[in-house]
């Protein structure tokens, strides 16, 4: 897969302030990436790098190897940004301000009408072609503004923050259709301060804290790597300590601890030979009622590779 | 495929293509002349010009209504009243209209976070410039087409002619495109609109209040035909088909009032699209081009014209002219001056080895402060030498009705554009070692004012010494305050009217009077290098404008 968007060394400062320090980042084709910070990380200091609107300092970023910097006009082809503050043109209707933007965008005229019908159907949002943009709730604008992104039919999507400040069933609408995005095999970098909304559908992650890139990659990779393993629970009915003692001398075995009446066994072995921790606890005759793995959990990570420094 | 199938297809494609579309007009269009609103603001417009209209009538009509000769009527001059009203009216109007409807065309869009969107697609700056501006401009025009029916009706009342009607709509269209810029230019150049709207009416104000005082001078004071009457929207009929003399040449006032206004507007459009935020785009080369066309255009008209007739039939005011262009001059280059040498010296470059990298010429037209040195001289010569061969030419020249010519003092006027020179080199220096100290731009531009401000300030201090030892004796005249005197360039430009300190044999310092602009000159230069070499060490410490 060819790399999409690349970031090197990016940096940028404000005075004595680092935004966003020695950032570097390879997204591929078509990955969902989500790019996770507590709020003032740099999230959206680095997205604007990308997108154009900022200058970095120093370093460089590329969308298909194009350079930012150097190209902007042809970078702005490529993305589609939305940013995680916007507002909307008063005294228009939905149709014209998607209207406005198809025509700013240089669709020809003849195939405006049907890509505005388009993103109106995926959004969601033919029932409101005649409405006032400004009269529309959060949500909708939202989706609108998502509508506006996707008219030119970018291959990378820049969003940052598309679901702060929804309520649940906007948040869960704006979801549905990223997953449909995903679908259709665009590369999209999203940020969030809210972990659940990413965990679905993102296929890699990046971490950032006060500018500084943590921890990127793969989801499940980075969550083993973060927790240092997997992590066990194991119910039993009684003995429950000398189950532990069993349970730490074995191999790949990391640490037991023991919490109301269940064993959490951080196990960092291979995941095939994971079932001899069961054999050893049957034969041994404890009474084992439950054995499972823990859900994997993005906030476990994030709390544990962030300090919480500028939250 | 023959080459006039290939040019036909061409052409064919070229025409297919040419539909110009510019969609933030058709946005900008839709959302304003959506409801009511725009429709009650036309009839606003019309309803007030009818009401002054109907009252100077009905104030007429009771004037002569006693009267029994109907000449009465004719002599009042009814038509040219009535429409000399709507005119005045109309250039107020779109004076308070043209403004309020651009200049928050940019700033609303930076403070409803709607910028970004809009930077990001693939409209140009001058696409959206073109399209702001232009929605604001074409509703004037609209407004200006609403009020042709009371045009006509004064018409009907004669002594008013159809063609001066069509020159004095042509002019104030000119005003409103000027005033649209304006307005256009401050929403590019400032965050809020607040602060755009004030400058923009502020500038308008003062644009409209010079130029109608200037017309009105024309018209009713002893310089008449003056090229530059046709500025004003105010005046505009009054000197709709009035011709002026340029040495030789007689040019129609309303043509070089609307060619002039056009040009200042299109050159703020220019400028404006240098100044959208996520539009980094650099056009000092034209821009510095038309400044240059412009202002020169304008000086030449303006000394050409005045050396013609303004001066009076008989020659001896020439001292007092050259005195007057100077004054001018000096009030053209305080401003810029900290405009032009002002900004990011440049990533590793030192301020003084900026100055003598590239070929000057290019170099003047380089957007960095060491390029607006450049620039600022170069200003300054071709202002200076318009001033000085166009009085050259007038010493062998009769203005008209006269039989004498002028004699201008050449070498006065040479000393005094040296000493404007000395001046403006070294506050330029001053700029760039602000440049290298400051964050911003602003607090450097407004700095080098401010020390500007303080060297007028206490100039009165070096004269009233001079003047406290009035009759003159020789130690007087060589004190230091008085020598002092002569680092400002509004000594040499007053000493040549003459009336600055008859009967003075000049200073010792500067060797003789004969050389005060070149002394002027050294010992700014003085300032300049010790400025220069300050900001030198004040960039090796990483301070200064940042690039952006």
């Amino acid at each position: 897969m060819s790399v999409m968007m690349r970031t090197e060394c990016l940096t940028k400062t404000y005075g004595q302030l680092t935004a966003v320090n020695n950032l570097c980042l390879e997204i591929e084709q078509g990955d969902i990436v989500g790019f996770i910070g507590p709020n003032g990380a740099g999230k959206t200091t680095t997205i604007k790098m990308i997108s154009t609107l900022l200058t970095p300092t120093s370093g460089a970023a590329y969308v298909a190897d194009i350079d930012v910097q150097q190209h902007p006009e042809k970078v702005r082809r490529l993305i589609g940004y939305m940013p995680d503050f916007f507002g909307v043109y008063d005294d228009i209707k939905a149709w014209e301000y998607l209207d406005f933007f198809a025509a700013a965008y240089k669709i020809p005229k003849s195939k405006r009408a049907k890509t505005i019908d388009n993103v109106l159907d995926l959004t969601d949002l033919s029932g409101k072609r005649d409405d006032f943009v400004d009269a529309l709730s959060r949500g909708m604008k939202q989706r609108l503004c998502l509508a506006k992104t996707l008219l030119h039919d970018p291959a990378v999507l820049l969003l940052d923050e598309p679901a702060s400040g929804l309520d649940p069933r906007a948040r869960i609408d704006i979801k549905e259709l990223l997953k449909e995005l995903k679908v259709m095999g665009k590369t999209i970098l999203i940020s969030s301060h809210i972990l659940p909304e990413l965990a679905d559908f993102c296929n890699k992650v990046a971490i950032i804290e006060r500018g500084e890139l943590i921890i990127s990659g793969d989801v499940g990779e980075i969550m083993e790597k973060a927790r240092g393993g997997r992590l066990l629970i194991v119910k039993l009915l009684d003995r429950h300590d000398e189950a532990a003692e069993l349970l730490s001398k074995m191999d790949g075995v990391r640490s037991v601890t023991i919490e109301d009446g269940t064993l959490r066994v951080q196990y960092t072995g291979l995941p095939e030979e994971q079932h001899e921790l069961l054999t050893a606890l049957v034969s041994g005759g404890y009474k084992v009622q439950s054995f499972s793995e823990a859900e994997i959990d993005l906030e476990d990570v994030f709390m544990k590779v962030t300090t919480g420094a500028v939250a | 495929m023959s080459i006039v199938e290939l040019a036909q297809k061409t052409l064919a494609g070229r025409i297919k293509n040419a539909r110009y579309e510019n969609p933030v007009i058709t946005k900008e269009l839709r959302s304003r002349m959506r409801g009511a609103r725009a429709h009650q603001i036309m009839m606003a417009y019309v309803l007030l010009m009818a009401i002054v209209l109907f009252c100077i009538y009905y104030s007429q009509w009771m004037d002569v209504a006693g009267s029994a000769d109907p000449q009465s009527w004719f002599d009042s001059r009814l038509g040219f009243r009535l429409f000399s009203s709507l005119t005045w009216l109309q250039a107020v109007l779109i004076g308070l209209i043209a403004p309020s409807l651009t200049s928050g065309c940019i700033t609303i869009e930076k403070e409803q976070q709607t910028i970004e969107m809009l930077s990001l697609t693939t409209l140009s700056a001058r696409n959206i410039i073109v399209g702001k501006l232009m929605s604001g401009y074409l509703f004037v025009l609209m407004l200006l087409a609403c009020s042709l029916p009371l045009a006509g009706m004064c018409l009907m009342f004669g002594s008013v002619s159809p063609a001066e009607i069509a020159v004095t709509y042509l002019i104030l269209a000119a005003w409103a495109f000027l005033f649209s810029s304006i307005g256009v230019f401050c929403s590019a150049q400032f965050k809020k609109t607040a602060t755009a709207s004030l400058i923009a009416f502020g500038t308008v104000f003062i644009y409209a209040f010079l130029t109608t005082l200037w017309a009105a001078e024309c018209k009713y004071g002893h310089n008449t035909n003056s090229i530059l009457g046709g500025l004003s929207g105010c005046m505009a009929l009054d000197h709709s088909l009035d011709m002026a003399q340029v040495f030789y040449i007689r040019l129609p006032v309303a043509l070089a009032g609307i060619a002039i206004n056009t040009a200042i507007g299109i050159l703020l459009a220019v400028l404006a699209t240098t100044r959208l935020p996520f539009h980094r785009i650099d056009r000092a080369v034209l821009i510095r081009t038309m400044l240059l066309g412009i202002s020169l255009a304008t000086l030449f008209l303006f000394v050409g014209n005045a050396l013609s007739g303004l001066l009076g039939t008989t020659p001896g005011q020439e001292s007092d002219f050259a005195t007057f262009m100077f004054v001018i001059l000096l009030a053209v280059f305080i401003p810029a001056v900290p405009i032009f040498s002002t900004g990011p010296i440049g990533k590793n470059a030192n301020p003084v080895s900026s100055l003598t990298r590239e070929p000057i010429f290019r170099k003047a037209f380089e957007n960095r402060p060491a390029g607006g040195l450049f620039f600022l001289a170069l200003w300054w010569a071709a202002a200076c030498a318009v001033v000085i061969a166009t009085f050259a030419y007038a010493n062998s020249y009769s203005p008209v009705g006269s039989t004498g010519t002028y004699s201008f003092d050449l070498v006065n006027i040479l000393q005094a554009s040296i000493g404007l020179l000395g001046a403006i080199i070294a506050w330029g220096a001053i700029g760039m070692l602000f440049s290298s100290i400051m964050p911003n731009k602003n607090s450097a531009v407004v700095l080098v004012l401010l020390i500007i401000a303080l060297a007028w300030a206490i100039y009165p201090l070096m004269l009233w010494q001079h003047e406290s030892s009035y009759n003159y004796t020789w130690e007087n005249q060589s004190g230091i305050m008085w020598q002092a005197a002569y680092l400002w360039p509004g000594t040499t430009i007053g000493e040549m009217s003459g009336g600055w300190h008859p009967g003075s044999t000049g200073p010792i310092l500067w060797l003789d009077k004969g050389l005060t602009g070149v002394g002027c000159l050294a010992a700014w230069g003085i300032v300049a290098v010790i400025a220069l070499s300050l900001s030198g060490k004040y960039y090796k410490r990483g301070r200064g404008i940042p690039d952006e």
